[in-house]
């Protein structure tokens, strides 16, 4: 049965805090602009642009310090259309740039020389709607196959046949090529290639990096993705809403829960539906439990990667204990599909709130352990120090979320600035970060976060208040029409859902904002000039989830 | 003094206390469950392969055939679930095929069964040797017990 | 447990296949030996790090604390599939990625087995759904598997028991593999 649409006034009525803004970007060229309703569509500004006027608007929007969020294609059938959204690292409005170009010429301008962070955008988008960028420094396709010649996330597509290839042979990046061609040239011997990947230990699933070596030097590299695309996507559009729940999970499975909570925050500012203050605070709990489970996972591969063996054994251990927790609570170790529309699925059990209260205690000393054991080791310092520095203006062009952004100095975090949840405006708290940029800084916050997060966990234990755990909703339900966007804060940084709902029990089209997919492009333009040994520490400082990006 | 001098103190004192963690570890409590000796711990709310409940015997449970779980289920992993009216003209299921290598243990089917007619097994090891041997006809042999799985021979591990 | 009970079931072969190692006999067959050696390729499985998505975290922390294969010899993951001949095929496998899967196989040295962890190396799981682009249906379409452990993920235990009944099919030889 649909649900009720909230009756909300015209947006004109509606006093705008950013009439200014909107003023600028019509000067800028935007031949639309217009407030939107946050508590409805989690989005600040709406503009439309023409493909001339989009370089202007991007830079204007450059100059006030916005940062790229994400980029998405949508079949408004019969126009293409495509969104960047901009957010500002701290206050101020989420803005969402839409360009068309009709479906048979298919041509935009690039947005990468503004925006650096776009490249990969516009490449998934090149591959899902067959849009042509020009001027794209990396014109070739980076999810699906090189050999692919339809388009999946057209209206129009409807399956291909599953045919395993016999030519396994990609041709390697011709940027990367012809860089090597220049250094044989030059009398360089020891050019060469060098496949990062996808099978490699520390590519934390199947990432590929072509690398342009010089003996030990990293002259450069290109990250091949798409080894575990799945077409989540393709799929949310044919799933019922309550049907992709279980897929939310397999996104990022190291975090399902802020995962499930993104989705099911998604689907209550569609409805205009409230969890229940219980539900909220087990939310919270059991989100920030993931959190710490994710970063013990980060730390314990991380410390593998640069050599360690034993921290792995320390940090899966007490993984092992918030797993028995979530296993407890939800019935499955790691794909909890545990958060859901209006609420949480069922309550916890009674011995709950001692036993993670117990757990809290527990991890804190093993924190000190391991302060003591790894983050004050000599080689750990040596292999971290003064490597992969992200600078602040990298960070805001490419967009890069949670302890990479904060680590890079800028202390925005989802939960504080964009509060999903009202407990975290409530409980004692802070948002780490280290100016330093490099990979110890990014370690630093993230150990420090999973001191936050019990802080949090052991806050929210005594807000555990009698109550339902789920509101009175139905199980299958529709969506009015209308664009909605819902954020949360993963361990990875900010997880976006970008919704296209067409009033059936269906999305139109369902966009996610992934946070390791910004993390990682960052890679690209880190390693040039590092060793080999370097990448290891860089890739593994930015805890990217391979099946998360790819999706 | 070089770099290497530099980095021999500092260098010793991590190793020491690395070595000093690892000597407090020996009097520590055993984590390792010596699993397939020892069961595993499984929480009752684990959800494991669906099965009919059967109410008294085997042959009796609460399907009244109303598909909701073949529709609801994100996988279909119901993939054969026929009814038939039966004497009172009720619907009754005839064939309730349950395909394992399917299911993702959501829980949405035993959530949306009106007549909690479908419940969760805790077992969590059964390796077979085809997939085939993965599709279960749950109707008419509703535990999931050692002969739905045949690799699994009585071995420890589900219900604790 | 009775001997009789440890009988594994035969694998359904499709016929013809070029796995079979009965449709390959042997030139010389040297009974008490190749038992010898079947006992000591069970007893050290070395598996091929090779985790492809999320079923791969449940096979890290099956080799971890709690659950450790160490203690039937299958703990040593070989970041080199020449250095492996275990292939633990723990994720989604798309189109992208099966030749690259076909390639590693080949890559590791004879006799080799394969375990299917997971819905989506069983048979594409919950993602080889209606308009599926990309899932390859199983990985059974390009290696040969011999046990498949269901489950999304399949709990660590689940990892260990399928280490278990791929080491009575090695004993026993009644495996896919294709002998050296």
């Amino acid at each position: 049965m649909p649900l009720e649409p909230e009756s909300d006034a015209p947006v004109s009525e509606q006093p705008s805090r950013y009439l200014e803004l909107i003023e600028r970007l019509k000067k800028a060229g935007a031949s639309e602009a217009a407030a939107v309703d946050y508590d409805k569509h989690g989005m600040d500004v709406d503009v439309v642009v023409t493909p001339q006027a989009l370089h202007d608007v991007a830079r204007l929007l450059k100059s006030e310090h916005f940062a790229l969020e994400a980029g998405l294609g949508v079949d408004r059938q019969p126009e293409l259309e495509v969104l960047y959204l901009f957010k500002p690292y701290g206050a101020g409005p989420r803005v969402k740039l839409r360009v068309r170009t009709d479906r048979d010429s298919a041509t935009l301008p690039t947005l990468s020389n503004v925006f650096g962070g776009t490249d990969w955008y516009e490449r998934e988008i090149n591959d899902m709607f067959g849009i042509t960028f020009t001027d794209h420094p990396h014109p070739r396709p980076l999810i699906l196959p090189h050999y692919t010649n339809f388009h999946p996330l057209r209206k129009d597509f409807h399956g291909a046949p599953i045919v395993v290839p016999d030519d396994t042979v990609e041709i390697p990046e011709v940027d990367v090529q012809e860089a090597m061609k220049r250094g044989q040239a030059e009398g360089r011997r020891d050019d060469f290639f060098l496949n990062l990947g996808p099978q490699h230990p520390s590519t934390h699933g199947v990432l590929r990096i072509l690398l342009h070596v010089e003996g030990e030097t990293v002259l450069g590299g290109r990250c091949h993705l798409g080894y575990s695309h799945r077409g989540t996507e393709k799929l949310a559009e044919k799933k019922q809403y309550v049907q992709f729940l279980p897929y939310t999970d397999r996104m990022d499975y190291l975090s399902p829960l802020n995962y499930n909570w993104g989705y099911a925050k998604l689907l209550e500012r569609a409805a205009g539906v409230e969890s229940t203050p219980r539900a909220e605070a087990i939310r919270l709990i059991m989100a920030e439990l993931g959190r710490v489970a994710s970063h013990l996972v980060w730390l314990g591969t991380y410390l593998l990667d640069l050599g360690a063996i034993t921290p792995f054994l320390y940090c899966f251990e007490d993984r092992e204990q918030i797993l028995t927790f979530f296993e407890r609570v939800s019935g499955q170790r790691m794909m909890t599909s545990y958060i859901v529309f209006g609420g949480v699925r069922n309550d916890v059990y009674p011995e709950f709130v001692k036993e993670i209260s117990e757990f809290v205690k527990f991890e804190r000393k093993r924190l000190l352990e391991y302060e003591t054991l790894v983050i004050e080791n000599e080689i750990f310092l040596m292999r971290t120090q003064g490597v992969g520095k992200i600078s602040k203006e990298q960070a805001l062009e490419f967009g890069v979320g949670g302890p990479v952004l904060r680590g890079s100095g800028i202390a925005y975090d989802a939960r504080k600035d964009e509060p999903y949840c009202d407990l975290y405006n409530e409980l004692d708290w802070k948002v780490e970060s280290d100016a330093r940029g490099d990979c110890f800084a990014r370690s630093h916050v993230r150990m420090n976060e999973i001191v936050q997060s019990l802080n949090l966990i052991e806050q929210a234990l005594s807000k555990l208040e009698e109550g339902p755990v789920r509101a009175k909703v139905p199980r299958i339900f529709k969506v009015a029409e209308g664009e909605y966007y819902s954020v949360t804060e993963g361990p990875r940084g900010v997880i976006g859902w970008y919704l296209v709902a067409d009033g059936s029990s269906n999305p139109y089209r369902l966009k996610v904002r992934v946070p390791s997919y910004a993390n990682l492009q960052v890679v690209e333009q880190l390693i040039p000039g590092t060793r080999v040994a370097d990448v290891i520490s860089i890739l593994g400082s930015l805890d990217v989830v391979i099946p998360e990006i790819d999706r | 003094m070089s770099d290497r001098e530099r980095g021999f103190f500092p260098g010793l004192m991590s190793l020491l206390s690395g070595l000093g963690v690892t000597f407090r570890a020996i009097f520590r409590r055993r984590v390792t469950i010596q699993y397939p000796h020892e069961p595993v711990p499984v929480s009752p709310r684990y959800r494991g392969p669906v099965h009919l409940i059967a109410e008294s015997v085997a042959s009796e449970h609460k399907c009244i055939g109303c598909l909701a779980c073949q529709r609801i289920c994100p996988t279909g992993a119901i993939p054969v679930l026929t009814t038939r009216k039966n004497e009172q003209n009720k619907n009754e299921p005839v064939d309730f095929v349950i395909d394992d290598a399917l299911c993702c243990y959501c829980g949405l089917c035993v959530e949306a069964c009106p007549t909690a007619a479908l419940e969760h097994t805790p077992i969590g090891d059964m390796a077979v040797y085809t997939p085939s041997m993965l599709r279960r006809e749950i109707l008419h042999d509703n535990t999931v017990t050692n002969e739905n799985f045949p690799t699994r021979k009585g071995k420890t591990g589900g219900k604790s | 447990m009775s001997e009789e009970q440890r009988e594994p079931v035969q694998p359904e072969l499709p016929a013809g296949d070029e796995h079979d190692t009965e449709s390959i006999p042997p030139i010389v067959r040297f009974l008490p030996l190749q038992k010898a050696l079947d006992l000591a390729r069970a007893n050290s499985l070395w598996p091929l790090t090779f985790g492809i998505a999320c079923c791969a975290i449940e096979m890290m922390a099956a080799s971890a604390s709690r659950y450790d294969t160490d203690r039937f010899g299958a703990g040593v993951f070989r970041n080199s599939p020449r250095q492996a001949d275990l292939m633990i095929v723990a994720g989604t496998v798309n189109l992208k990625m099966a030749p690259i899967i076909k390639r590693l196989y080949d890559q590791m040295p004879s006799p080799k087995w394969v375990i299917a962890l997971g819905s989506c190396a069983i048979c594409g799981g919950p993602f080889d759904q209606e308009e599926n682009y990309a899932v390859l249906e199983g990985v059974e379409k390009v290696v040969p598997v011999d046990v498949f452990v269901p489950g999304c993920p399949p709990r660590p235990e689940a990892l260990i028991h399928a280490i278990l009944e791929l080491q009575e099919r090695i004993k026993s030889g009644t495996t896919n593999a294709t002998r050296a």
